[in-house]
């Protein structure tokens, strides 16, 4: 079992939405958030809009502070480092964003978004820093012509490598992709996902892996937390939550996925209902209001992440031991299993 | 020893901006016309701009004197000459002012938001409700006229204008992923105002700076106009078509030569600065 | 010189097709056209296509096929700058191409209506929703605004919008990106028409909400029986509610059937390719296979077969670009290996 390398632990965050003092708001984008991701791990965080994924993202990465809760890397706790140390965390901790385009500054061309994590850093010397970037673009299998362009003329697939390249030219630890081939077409994000395996392979790389693509989270990830409306619902190894979820969001969300085979219907199952107002989250649990399954104790008490066989985990009342015994089919009990 | 390749920029011109490059070739020529007679003020007429010559007054332009003479014999051509030289400088010296300051106030109102940014911003609004004749008068009125003082009351009335559009460009580049992923590097405060938000604020200040420019000779030259800026004997064309005013009929010349300079530095510096605002932004396509 | 089984396209007997009736959408050898300093790209290389009524046809390619701009040509709403060079394009037997633009203008929203991509910035943002939905009837029906405020409430009812009376008074930012679709389509379908065009309505929503907007589509397919032609380049979409489907790439179509036909055994390359690159979470793939090379320019299309560079089967005849070659009755695939 590797080492531990991130730990998020009962991480909040809430956002106070601006206007006059007396009209303020307040938005729990995360609440109560834990997961750890170990060494060369690859954990997926699915969600759709309004989870909060994104939120998590930049928590993880130090842009924003949580509002309650810590945040481990290493072993340091994030919130209480120096700017310089903090410094030191983010050589091991890099990220690669969806829109490739609006990542770039657009007056560098590619060989000074390559230079500046390595300046950044004080890292190497003139002509070490240049095997180093030669290095990275062959890890993406892109030529060095490529270094003279300015980003925004690449194609999709390219300017992504590019990210990518950016990403591990520090050989971090941890990578943090937050929906990196949402934008690409199919053949390219192919591509760019067995690229992402292959690196994390090469490179023993962890990944932190957001995105609302149930098929890629698949593909890359071995272990998968599911999030709504700011929580996870839902998690464990990849394979096995969507084989047999043990939340009905999940199912639902397994259900909605269009998948290639024709003779099987699909969109059949019901989903009550548009998203709640994530302004205005339900009392109890967040799903009832569109769950086939709800229980009147739903719409008061908010579960809590029951735990079965020690890496799986589902926020369900069905799941409770008052209740299990009433529990639908789709309820494992793992008891034999 | 292995260089990293110089980045090579790709050439921006395709044949639709040749329309904007026509614009720059415009703007270039007019405005080196008048930066040629300020560099060559001296050398070229063999004329003083302040050598009087009574007998000589007045006269309309002939070989000796290409534009004439004014009202105490000296040439027209030489004076507008010297008047161009100081234009600029004045001009380019009031830019600066109003583009460093304004700047540095506009980038810092964004970049820290809050308290600084509203404090900052409502003493722009101040100083830019004030019209700006009014404000260089009373300056200078308060502080004296000499030529320097011109130059600062100019510079200071272009200020609130510069910051107002630096703190939205610099709001604008802020919101960009570039700079979170910039953040995500590693990279310093310092560090990521310097070489991410400055080289992409930049740009549209410079473009105002052009237009800016033209502005500033005018209202250098109003100033003159009315007897505060460029004090007599020294030629200003502002003081020229003052001057030149009460000897419109008898010698117009004194009045359409300060005149049409005028115009054709500021069309100049404004068709320079219209040319240059696509030539200068990377393109997105 | 061995003999290829060429099956004229509209003679295979489609599942909605009727005996003696006329597709709802035939666009027959339409070539589209964008000439500027860079050379011809022709965008649209003799592309025929046929919707019949109730029926949900995919037309499916990636970015660079040319299937919005095929689109955009029905609806006669193509840029300026793109020109029809040869085909026709007709609804319901009648050619919109021999149309004036008026008339085009008439029959556009009451006969066949589009629901585009990118739903947030589908509406006016300073204009009521009910008045968007409502505008068609005004236009085409000379109604009043009362009663087309009526009808839009009607209508966003029946695609399942909660509270349509008090939602048709509010604003587009006030609305998420399914509602706002869900909206569209009650436009669309506002006056009835024999087409819909759905262009990639789905992209960019959430996973559930995308569920929830495709079973719309369909119901109102069961219901009023409309032509779809839906746009995508989503292969399991294409799997959960299309009747037919048709393959686009670098403009022209290389393989077209029945959905069954298509997407249980292919016969192109490229439509192999995309279904072997599609991640899912239901087979077991162990790998996704990426396709190499990328989409040829429009302005450099290669001699013969468009795939060939980037196939991996390709071989000696690839030098010449295959026709539309009969696999069975309900399939055709643009492919010397279908021979």
């Amino acid at each position: 079992m590797s080492e531990i390398l991130l730990q998020v632990r009962d991480v909040s965050k809430d956002f106070v939405l601006g206007g006059l003092p007396w009209r303020r708001g307040t938005l729990a984008a995360v609440e109560h958030v834990n997961f750890e991701i170990r060494a060369g791990r690859t954990l997926g965080i699915v969600g759709e809009s309004g989870s909060g994924k994104s939120t998590l993202c930049r928590l993880v990465l130090g842009l924003i502070a949580p509002s309650s809760g810590e945040i481990w890397f290493n072993g340091q706790l994030l919130s209480a480092l120096s700017t310089k140390e903090m410094r030191g965390v983010r050589r091991q901790m890099q990220a690669v964003f969806q829109n490739a385009s609006a990542s770039f500054n657009p007056r560098q061309t590619v060989r000074d978004v390559l230079l500046t994590p390595l300046e950044v850093h004080d890292v190497g010397t003139r002509d070490s820093r240049f095997d180093m970037i030669e290095q990275s673009l062959e890890h993406v299998g892109l030529d060095l012509e490529i270094l003279g362009r300015a980003p925004h003329s690449l194609s999709g697939g390219q300017r992504q490598r590019v990210a990518i390249a950016r990403a591990i030219i520090l050989r971090p630890s941890l990578v943090i992709a937050d929906e990196p081939t949402s934008a690409l077409d199919v053949s390219v994000q192919a591509k760019i996902l067995n690229l992402l395996k292959q690196i994390q392979r090469e490179m023993g790389l962890a990944y932190l892996f957001v995105s609302h693509n149930l098929g890629v989270i698949r593909y890359v990830c071995d272990d998968v937390a599911v999030m709504y409306l700011g929580r996870i619902v839902e998690t464990g190894p990849t394979e096995q939550v969507f084989a047999s979820p043990q939340h009905p969001y999940t199912q639902a969300l397994v259900e909605a996925i269009p998948h290639t085979d024709p003779r099987k219907p699909q969109f059949n199952l019901p989903i009550l209902g548009e998203l709640p107002n994530i302004y205005q989250k339900p009392t109890g649990c967040y799903f009832h209001g569109r769950c086939p399954y709800a229980l009147s104790a739903c719409t008061e008490e908010q579960p809590s992440l029951y735990n079965f066989w020690g890496h799986r985990s589902a926020a369900c009342l069905w799941h409770d031991k008052r209740f299990i015994s009433r529990a639908p089919k789709w309820v494992s009990d793992f008891e034999g299993t | 020893m292995r260089q990293i390749a110089k980045s090579r920029k790709e050439p921006l011109f395709f044949r639709h901006e040749r329309e904007r490059y026509r614009l720059i070739v415009v703007g270039s020529l007019l405005v080196g016309l008048i930066l040629a007679a300020s560099i060559f003020a001296g050398t070229s007429t063999g004329y003083s701009p302040y050598e009087m010559n009574i007998n000589e007054k007045l006269k309309a332009p002939s070989i000796d004197h290409l534009l004439g003479t004014d009202e105490i014999g000296r040439d027209v051509l030489t004076r507008a000459m010297y008047a161009a030289r100081m234009s600029v400088q004045v001009a380019a010296i009031a830019v600066s002012i109003g583009l460093f300051g304004g700047g540095v106030i506009g980038i810092l109102a964004a970049y820290h938001g809050g308290l600084v940014d509203l404090v900052l911003m409502r003493f722009m609004e101040l100083l830019f409700s004030f019209p700006a004749i009014l404000l260089a008068v009373v300056l200078m009125a308060s502080l004296g006229t000499t030529l320097i003082n011109a130059m600062a009351a100019i510079g200071i009335i272009f200020i609130p204008g510069f910051s107002r559009l630096a703190r939205a460009t610099t709001q604008g580049v802020l919101r960009q992923p570039y700079i979170e992923a910039a953040r995500t590097i590693g990279m310093s405060d310092a560090r990521l105002i310097l070489r991410e938000v400055l080289p992409n604020v930049v740009t549209p200040l410079v473009v105002e700076a052009m237009a800016a420019f033209g502005y500033a000779v005018l209202l250098e030259s109003s100033l003159s106009f009315l007897g505060l800026g460029a004090q007599p004997p020294e030629p200003s064309w502002g003081n020229m078509l003052n001057t030149g005013r009460g000897f419109m009929v008898v010698a117009p010349w004194m009045s359409i030569v300060p005149g049409v300079a005028m115009f054709v530095g500021v069309l100049g510096f404004n068709l320079l600065g219209d040319g240059f605002r696509d030539f200068l932004d990377p393109k997105l396509y | 010189m061995t003999e290829t089984i060429h099956v004229p396209l509209g003679s295979a007997v489609r599942e909605h097709q009727l005996a003696d009736g006329v597709p709802t959408l035939s666009i027959d050898s339409l070539s589209v056209q964008f000439t500027n300093r860079r050379g011809i790209a022709r965008v649209i290389d003799e592309v025929s296509l046929q919707v019949w009524p109730g029926e949900i046809v995919g037309l499916i390619g990636e970015s660079g096929s040319g299937k919005s701009m095929t689109a955009l040509s029905v609806l006669g709403l193509a840029p300026p700058t793109a020109s029809i060079i040869s085909g026709d394009i007709k609804l319901s037997g009648s050619s919109l191409r021999a149309m004036s633009k008026s008339q085009i203008r008439t029959v556009r929203g009451k006969h066949m209506a589009m629901v585009p991509q990118e739903p947030m910035t589908a509406m006016n943002p300073i204009m009521r929703v009910g008045k968007q939905v409502g505008e068609p009837y005004v236009v085409h029906q000379a109604s009043t605004w009362k009663h087309a405020i009526a009808q839009a409430v009607l209508m966003m009812g029946r695609v399942h919008l909660p509270l349509p009376n008090r939602r048709v008074h509010e604003y587009p930012h006030q609305f998420s990106g399914g509602m706002i679709q869900r909206s569209m389509v009650a436009m669309a379908l506002s006056l009835g028409p024999q087409l819909l065009i759905a262009d990639e309505p789905t992209t960019g929503l959430d996973v559930t909400i995308q569920a929830q907007v495709l079973r719309l589509l369909r119901d109102i397919r069961d219901i009023y029986q409309t032509a779809l032609l839906f746009i995508t380049h989503d292969l399991g979409v294409v799997a959960g509610i299309c009747d037919w489907v048709y393959v686009m790439y670098a403009g022209r179509i290389v393989e077209q059937g029945s959905v069954q036909q298509i997407l249980t055994a292919p016969k192109h390359p490229y439509t192999q390719a995309l279904l072997l690159a599609t991640p899912s979470i239901i087979s077991r793939q162990t790998e996704l296979v990426s396709i190499g090379g990328s989409i040829p320019s429009f302005f450099e299309l290669p001699e013969g077969c468009r795939f060939a560079d980037r196939c991996v089967r390709r071989f000696e005849r690839c030098a010449t670009e295959p026709d539309l070659i009969g696999v069975s009755a309900s399939h055709t695939a643009r492919c010397w290996l279908s021979v």
